[in-house]
Order: structure tokens, then C-alpha cells, then sequence
């Protein structure tokens, strides 16, 4: 009797947070789509009404100067040739990352010597340094595959080091006492203890490897959607330079979004 | 068999013991010695290669970089160009920090406002930097300003991402009930998010300062007629290989001062 009285409410009340989620998404995804268009409205009008359209450019226009890129095949032609670069240079850091953080950490002492060094070229800004491999490496796509592979390489190295470092001592004492050498001891525990500490690396590496391409190819290059937007700067033509920096932003999110079953995997088999 | 590992368990043991006593003094000693030794090692070793057969057109060496030091000492390069970007890089470092802050002072109380924006600040976060940087030196001109922008748009987004995350990580609780006993809604964000939010924001400032100093360089990299960003660039286009690590010396020792003063500042705000 008492039961079948309060049902109703209990009912309601069970729904309830469910609509309020419902709602919520509602105002939310309303909102996106009122920033979206909203923004995309004031940059359009406001285009050649307010602010020199030189300077700013308008959405229709960035558009429009996308497709001219996509038809005359620069986009495809000198996305590639960024793309290849940025690709190489990111496996070439990471993969010897790895194996430095490996040899850094065989032997503590050693490690501990190498460490300020270590520290202090971390946050140095290398893409200072992108003249000076400019200087050796000349102007096809080995500079800016160099400068790359050596800001993926320092991330990694430096988050590599941490995750090996994490590991407890007491799990690797365990091993030792148990016969393991070093050579299991890694196999076995420190790296794929670590695993996560790199996918953090490869995490932010992406965004950092493409810009350090996307900087060489600025300094000198005869390739490249940086080197197109260099060229395009030049003649003030900032239609097309949007039209890449969307671009490039673009591919960012498609390489981020290619690690993402990766990491998936990772969270599931992990620990 | 079980005798040996028996052996084995023991001579770890053993080992460990023998270093806890002997890590103290002798292992600091001997670290530093070690740390020293193998900078010393590393510059004679160039010095040696630069004289017999590395080419000093290309590797220069420690005796031509340290004669480039003094030569721009002795110009005043040194002191102008330092100065010059340091300044760029300190005033985007604040304007980009305070912006960061309001910014997350607007959004991170407001969980539905944030869940509006957030695809848009990701989607702004994965435009390479770097290649909006010509856009600005269109917006802003080849003078101070732009680099400054360049600067504190590279400060915003990390200062925001820490300083947010810590806003909406804060328990409900600690908010519900001052709310309940008569806090307004300014008091709770200056009396109970932003404190909950400081090591964050002290976390973000930390991580931000070498993004200043590279927004700097980067807008002088695309076009300056001032700083270290063009000392080294124009050293590089001379091929003054000396002067290009010169430059990068003096990068260097740039951002280890202002880390440093971050440091304090920050240790000035704990008392």
C-alpha cells in the first residue's frame, strides 16, 4: 500500500537527474552552435565594415582561398611534404628518446651526473636552435626533420626518466633477489611500468614536433605549408595563410586523434 | 641452486646497506666531481676536434664562441639585444598570465559556460603557435608589439589549462557551504577558488616561462631588427657559426634568470 504510494515519486525523482543531464546537454551543444555561428557572423560582417578586410580577411574568403589550395593541388602537394617531415622527425625522437632515457637510466650514478645538463637543455627553447640546424643541415627536409626529432626526443627523455625513476624499488629488489638482471628487470618491469609516462610524451609531442617543422620550414625551404605561409606573408595575403593555419590545425587534431587507440589500449591493459 | 640465490639475496642486501652508509658525503663529492669532469671533458674534446680537423666553419668552438661573447659584450649587442627580448618576453609573460586569469575566472565557475568553450579553446590549442606567428607580425607591425602578443598568446593557454583545472577541481562542497552561509559569489571565488587554485596557477606560471621567452623569439625569428632572436638569425645568415651559439649561450642564460625570479617570486607569495 505505502509502497505502491511513494512509486510515483520515487520514480520521478530516479528520472530526474537523467532530464537535468538532457538538459544540460541541450544548453551546452546550443551553446557551441551560438559560439560557432556567432563568431563566424561578427568576423563576417565586421570584415571590410569595421576592420580593413585586408587584415583580417572573412570566413567566406578563407574558404574560398582553402578551395583554390585543394584545386591547383597545393594543398595535397606541400601537405605532404610537411607531413612526411613531421611524421619522421616525430618517430625519429621518439624512438631514440627511448633509447636514451634506457642508457641514461642503466646506471643511477651516471644518470645523476647527466641530470642538470639534462634539465637545463630541456628548457632551453630549441627552436632556437632551428637557424643553427638550418646552418648544418641545409634546406630540404632534413633540418626540420632534425629539429623535430629533437624536441620529441627531450620530451620523451624527460618523461621517460620520471616513469623509470617512479618505479618502486621495492618491485625491483624483489626481481634482483629473485636472479633477474638489469636487461629483464627493464623488459619485464621498468618499461612497461613506464609506458604511460611516454604516451604523456607522445601526447604533447605532437603539437610541438609540428611547430618545430612548421618553424624550420619559415627559416629556410623550398617546401612545406609553412614555407607557403612565409611566402604568402610576404605578399600580405592573409586569405590563404588562414586558410593553412586551419589547415595545419587540422592535421594536429587528426594526429592526436590517431593515438587515441593507442592510449585507449594502453589505459585498458595497464596496471 | 638455492644456495647460490641465497648467495645472491644477500650480497644485494649486503650492497645495499654498504651504499646507504657510504651515499652521503663521498657520493656528493664524487657526483659533482664527475659533473664538472665531463663538462670539462666535453669543451676540451671540442676545443681538440675544432683544432684537428672539425670543420670551425661549421662546429665553431669554445675559444671563437667565448671571443664572440666578449666581442658583443664589448659592443653592447649583448646587453641591448637581452634587454630588448627579455623585455618582450616578461611583458607578454604578465599580459598573457592576467588574461589566462580573468579568463578562468569567467568560465571555470560556470561548468555549463565551460563545456560550451572548451571544444573551441582545444581546437585554438592545436593551431601550431608558431604558424600564426606571421599573421601577428601582419596585425601588429615588425615593432615591440607583435612579439609581445606572440609571447603572451603562447603564456595564455598554459596559464588558463593550469589555472581552470584548478578552479573546477575544487569540491562542491567547499563552495555549497559558504554560498549557504552568506558568501557572495565574489567572495567565493576570491576567498576559495583562487586559493584552492594556486598551485596551479604557481604550476602554470612555472611551465609558462620558457613559452614567453620562445613566443619572443619566434615573432623576432619572422621578422626583427632587434633581440637575440635576430642576433641569431643574422648571425646564421652570415655563417658567424660563433656568433650563432653566442647567441644561443646568452637564450640560454636568459631563461634561467627569469626562471629564477619566477622561483622567488613564488616563494616571496608562499610567505
Amino acid at each position: 500500500m505505502s509502497v505502491s504510494a511513494h512509486q510515483p515519486v520515487l520514480d520521478k525523482a530516479l528520472r530526474e537527474p537523467v532530464r537535468r543531464d538532457r538538459q544540460d546537454h541541450m544548453v551546452i551543444w546550443g551553446g557551441r552552435a551560438l559560439i560557432l555561428v556567432g563568431f563566424l557572423g561578427i568576423w563576417q560582417f565586421a570584415s571590410g565594415r569595421l576592420v580593413d578586410r585586408d587584415f583580417i580577411s572573412s570566413p567566406l574568403d578563407v574558404a574560398r582561398a582553402w578551395w583554390a589550395l585543394a584545386e591547383n593541388g597545393t594543398l595535397v602537394d606541400e601537405g605532404l611534404h610537411t607531413a612526411g617531415e613531421f611524421v619522421a622527425g616525430y618517430f625519429l625522437g621518439a624512438i631514440t628518446g627511448v633509447v636514451a632515457a634506457v642508457l641514461l637510466t642503466w646506471r643511477g650514478f651516471a644518470y645523476r651526473v647527466a641530470e642538470p645538463y639534462l634539465f637545463v637543455f630541456y628548457s632551453l627553447p630549441k627552436l632556437a636552435l632551428a637557424p643553427l640546424i638550418g646552418l648544418w643541415f641545409g634546406l630540404g627536409a632534413s633540418p626540420k626533420i632534425v629539429l623535430a626529432a629533437v624536441v620529441t626526443c627531450l620530451l620523451v627523455i624527460i618523461n621517460l626518466v620520471a616513469g623509470i625513476r617512479a618505479v618502486k624499488p621495492d618491485l625491483l629488489g624483489v626481481m634482483q633477489i629473485m636472479g633477474a638482471g638489469k636487461l629483464q628487470a627493464y623488459r619485464q618491469l621498468i618499461i612497461p611500468f613506464s609506458i604511460p609516462y611516454v604516451l604523456t610524451a607522445l601526447r604533447f609531442g605532437i603539437p610541438f614536433s609540428m611547430i618545430a617543422v612548421i618553424l624550420a620550414e619559415f627559416i629556410g625551404s623550398y617546401h612545406g605549408l609553412g614555407h607557403v605561409i612565409a611566402e604568402q606573408a610576404a605578399f600580405l595575403n592573409v586569405d590563404t595563410m588562414m586558410a593553412l593555419v586551419v589547415t595545419l590545425a587540422a592535421f594536429v587534431a587528426v594526429f592526436r586523434l590517431m593515438l587515441l587507440p593507442l592510449e585507449r589500449w594502453v589505459s585498458r591493459h595497464h596496471l | 641452486m638455492t644456495a647460490v640465490s641465497v648467495n645472491r639475496a644477500e650480497s644485494v642486501l649486503h650492497n645495499a646497506l654498504a651504499f646507504e652508509v657510504r651515499a652521503s658525503k663521498l657520493t656528493r663529492w664524487r657526483l659533482q666531481a664527475w659533473r664538472f669532469g665531463l663538462l670539462a671533458v666535453l669543451l676540451v674534446a671540442w676545443q681538440v676536434l675544432a683544432n684537428h680537423g672539425l670543420d670551425p666553419f661549421f662546429f665553431s668552438s669554445p675559444q671563437a664562441i667565448g671571443n664572440a661573447l666578449l666581442r658583443f659584450w664589448h659592443s653592447g649587442a649583448l646587453v641591448d639585444s637581452a634587454t630588448y627580448t627579455l623585455g618582450e618576453a616578461v611583458a607578454g609573460y604578465i599580459a598573457g598570465a592576467i588574461f589566462a586569469v580573468i579568463a578562468a575566472a569567467l568560465l571555470g565557475p560556470a561548468p555549463r559556460a565551460y563545456a560550451a568553450v572548451e571544444p573551441y579553446i582545444l581546437a585554438i590549442y592545436s593551431v601550431p603557435s608558431v604558424a600564426i606567428a606571421p599573421l601577428f607580425i601582419i596585425w601588429f607591425g615588425v615593432g615591440v608589439a607583435s612579439k609581445i602578443v606572440l609571447a603572451a598568446y603562447f603564456v595564455f593557454f598554459v596559464v588558463f589549462m593550469n589555472v581552470s583545472a584548478g578552479i573546477r577541481s575544487i569540491p562542491q562542497g567547499w563552495i555549497d557551504g559558504p554560498r549557504i552561509m552568506g558568501a557572495s559569489r565574489w567572495q567565493v571565488l576570491t576567498k576559495i577558488r583562487f586559493r584552492a587554485a594556486m598551485p596551479h596557477f604557481i604550476l602554470g606560471l612555472k611551465i609558462a616561462v620558457p613559452e614567453a621567452i620562445i613566443g619572443a623569439i619566434v615573432g623576432e625569428f619572422i621578422s626583427s631588427q632587434k633581440g637575440i632572436g635576430y642576433l641569431i638569425l643574422s648571425s646564421s645568415a652570415r655563417y658567424d657559426t660563433a656568433s650563432v651559439f653566442a647567441a644561443i649561450f646568452v637564450l640560454g642564460v636568459l631563461v634561467l634568470i627569469m626562471s629564477a625570479a619566477v622561483r622567488d617570486v613564488k616563494h616571496g607569495a608562499r610567505r
